[in-house]
């Protein structure tokens, strides 16, 4: 079996070793390094030249490369084809602020020279026509792209949802306006409950109230000017007329009523008397709360948020007295620890670094505002 | 404890608004050992926790002496400069006599502090806050306005070229909401139908200078001559500004409406003519302009021969960008314009 075994396997060499010494018909490979390296031409090189016409989008250069760059109304392609992006004349030049470069342009007018002046007005053609047809006009202003289209029923939502607030703060306004002003008429109800929903926008993004006041009645003279010069339906008499009553409206509607730092309409207070309110409505606060670091009752706390709470504050001056009278935890003395056995206690685990152990501490409920 | 005993504690020859106002503030700012921490940390912890830097409490009123001392040097020197010769005189002792005030208070820590932390509220009648300004400025907003009108090419498209030397602010007051626009911003329609509120900081001395201000749009489509033309927006003249008041807002035109020589024009821009730049340019008048020698038409505004005749350096520019929106048609509605044209898509 062995001697099988041995036979086949030298048999299969020596076969194998007998093939490689026969010739067979073949070309010897090899010869020159540049044989065969040619091949068709790109048929590169200019296909416009100097002062020739061109339409938009023609091929002015087929290149390798960037031998000739894209000059005035001339685009580049992937391949740095150079094409017209207008139509009109072809130039070949120079740009001194370029030195190294060689550009190839498209002037609109046939006698135009390139580089155009360096400080003048660039030559542009505008290159679109009017819609004339009604229908077509009409109907291109109404196009949309599909992303408008996706977008538009949220913004549409959005915009009702926020000219309903509007319309009910109006409304708010104009149930709320009597009870500070007497004797408005429906119409001037209407003008000076429009009037406070303006200064209200105003004031939230972050006008004074006399800012405010004043955009409102510029903007209403604005818009009352322009009815009148611009759009001519009103003369000028009714304008200055108009003009008059709203004056009047406002200052009768000003003195009455201003809106605090929570926007909420409230009796108006000038410089003067927000200064004596401020001061009356501090040394009260003073003999309320004499001591802040001490637990103040239910009643004593109502009362004070009342107090800080006054039309005369803004909203910083609120917060920074709610800070100083009305401490919302307040320090851990004596008298405001408790033990375990305090009812409603509030417990607090705090590391003591000296004694490298958890200490609990049983704080009354009173040492907290809420 | 406060440690300015010197030129910089005294407010007899010098400004008020020179020093901090915050009385903390200055105690912190002034102390060499800083006795309650920093003043920018808020916390009690953290102050209490804080340490100064080694050698601080010696090395820090040291300094500031040194500096002081320099500081009463220039002062010094100003005053020999005034006694010997009128400086409302020449421009050139007037230039070296600001030079020497900015160099008298530029190492002011107070003055330092006020320039970094409180730039918008500094007194911009004293030379050495003007000089701050001006080197935030020169640091970034000029840069930005340069970038954004030569690369939109509202230069050469308007006016040849522009050598910045105020800063312009802008934003659209009548508006809920205000900010400043940044130059080259795309803004809706709703937002520029009403006009703008604009903040001129010069940076030179000026008591009361006279500025005209004109908004032009150099791409109104030019059917007839297959291009674009330029359309005056607004036009204003003789407006009085100085280094306190830069700001020309609706409240100093209702008080003066004879500076506006061309109302107001929304800008509505029509379908398919792409973003129009509009833009804001200010000028530094020679003398007072009484009237022109052409009626100013809107339509086929000539900028360039306008600001020629009227002697008008300008000084400063901003610029927004308007395109066709769904609410143009309202505005045109307000300012009683007609419908607009809609141009095809495509170009041709």
């Amino acid at each position: 079996m062995f001697n099988s075994f041995k036979a086949s396997a030298f048999g299969r060499f020596t076969r194998q070793f007998r093939l490689s010494f026969v010739r067979e018909a073949h070309k010897k490979a090899g010869g020159s390094k540049t044989h065969m390296q040619d091949s068709a031409g790109k048929r590169l090189g200019p296909k416009k030249h100097e002062g020739q016409e061109v339409k938009r989008g023609q091929i002015i250069m087929r290149q390798r490369g960037t031998n000739w760059y894209p000059g005035t109304n001339v685009g580049i392609g992937k391949d740095h084809t150079l094409f017209a992006l207008e139509p009109g004349y072809v130039r070949y030049y120079l740009d001194p602020f370029h030195p190294k470069r060689k550009f190839i342009g498209i002037v609109l007018g046939k006698e135009d020279r390139l580089p155009y002046e360096h400080f003048a007005a660039t030559h542009r053609r505008l290159g679109r026509r009017v819609i004339k047809n009604t229908v077509a006009s009409q109907r291109e202003e109404e196009y949309m792209s599909r992303k408008e289209q996706l977008i538009m029923p949220d913004i549409m939502k959005e915009k009702q949802a926020r000219d309903q607030k509007r319309a009910g703060k109006v409304a708010k306004f104009q149930n709320d306006l009597p009870k500070f002003v007497g004797d408005l008429s429906t119409e001037e109800l209407a003008i000076a409950a429009q009037r406070m929903n303006a200064i209200d926008g105003f004031m939230r993004g972050g006008k004074s109230l006399e800012d405010g006041r004043f955009y409102a009645t510029y903007n209403y003279n604005y818009e009352t000017d322009l009815s009148c010069r611009a759009r001519k339906e009103i003369s000028e008499a009714e304008l200055e007329s108009r003009k008059q009553e709203y004056a009047e409206l406002a200052k009768k509607v000003d003195d009455k009523v201003m809106l605090d730092a929570r926007f909420q309409l409230c009796k108006y207070l000038d410089a003067q008397q927000r200064e004596e309110r401020k001061k009356q409505d501090i040394e009260q606060l003073k003999t309320l709360i004499p001591d802040a670091n001490k637990p103040v009752d239910k009643r004593v706390r109502e009362k004070a948020m009342e107090l800080i709470d006054d039309s005369c504050f803004s909203l910083s001056e609120q917060i920074h007295l709610k800070r100083r009278f009305l401490k919302p935890v307040l320090p851990e003395s004596e008298e405001l620890l408790g033990d375990d056995k305090t009812k409603h206690a509030i417990v607090i685990s705090r590391m003591n670094y000296d004694t490298r152990r958890v200490d609990t501490i049983y704080r009354k409920k009173e040492g907290f505002l809420k | 404890m406060s440690l300015s005993k010197g030129i910089w504690s005294t407010f007899n020859r010098r400004s008020p608004s020179l020093a901090l106002r915050n009385k903390k503030l200055q105690k912190a700012l002034l102390s060499p050992n800083l006795p309650e921490g920093p003043f920018s940390l808020k916390k009690r912890s953290s102050k209490i926790r804080y340490i100064s830097p080694t050698g601080m409490d010696e090395i820090y009123p040291l300094a500031y002496q040194f500096l002081e001392k320099q500081s009463a040097d220039v002062y010094k020197k100003i005053e020999n400069m005034e006694k010997k010769c009128n400086v409302e005189q020449s421009d050139e002792l007037k230039r070296t006599l600001t030079k020497l005030q900015v160099e008298a208070e530029e190492n002011n820590p107070e003055v330092v502090y006020n320039a970094m932390f409180g730039s918008n509220l500094v007194d911009r009648t004293q030379p050495v806050y003007r000089h701050y300004l001006e080197q935030k400025w020169k640091d970034y907003g000029r840069m930005l306005i340069m970038q954004r009108l030569e690369s939109l090419a509202v230069i050469p498209d308007t006016l040849p070229t522009l050598e910045p030397q105020v800063e312009v602010k802008m934003k659209f007051p009548c508006n809920n909401v205000e900010r400043w626009i940044e130059p080259g911003d795309i803004l809706s329609s709703n937002v520029t139908s009403r006009p703008p509120m604009l903040e001129v900081i010069e940076f030179e001395e000026c008591k009361r200078g006279l500025y005209t201000v004109l908004v032009v749009d150099p791409d109104s489509p030019d059917v007839e001559n297959d291009s674009y033309s330029t359309t005056l927006h607004w036009g204003l003249k003789n407006v009085e500004l100085s280094n306190q008041d830069g700001i020309i807002d609706a409240r100093k035109l209702v008080k003066n409406p004879d500076c506006e020589f061309a109302s107001y024009l929304a800008p509505t821009p029509e379908k398919n003519t792409g973003k129009h730049r509009f833009s804001v340019w200010i000028f530094r008048q020679k003398k007072e302009i009484d009237g022109f020698r052409e009626p100013v038409g809107r339509e086929r505004f000539d900028i360039r021969k306008f600001t020629a005749d009227n002697e008008l350096h300008a000084v400063g520019a901003h610029v927004w960008r308007s395109i066709w929106d769904r609410n143009v048609n309202n505005v045109r509605k307000m300012y009683g314009m007609g419908e607009g044209r809609v141009f095809a898509r495509e170009k041709v």
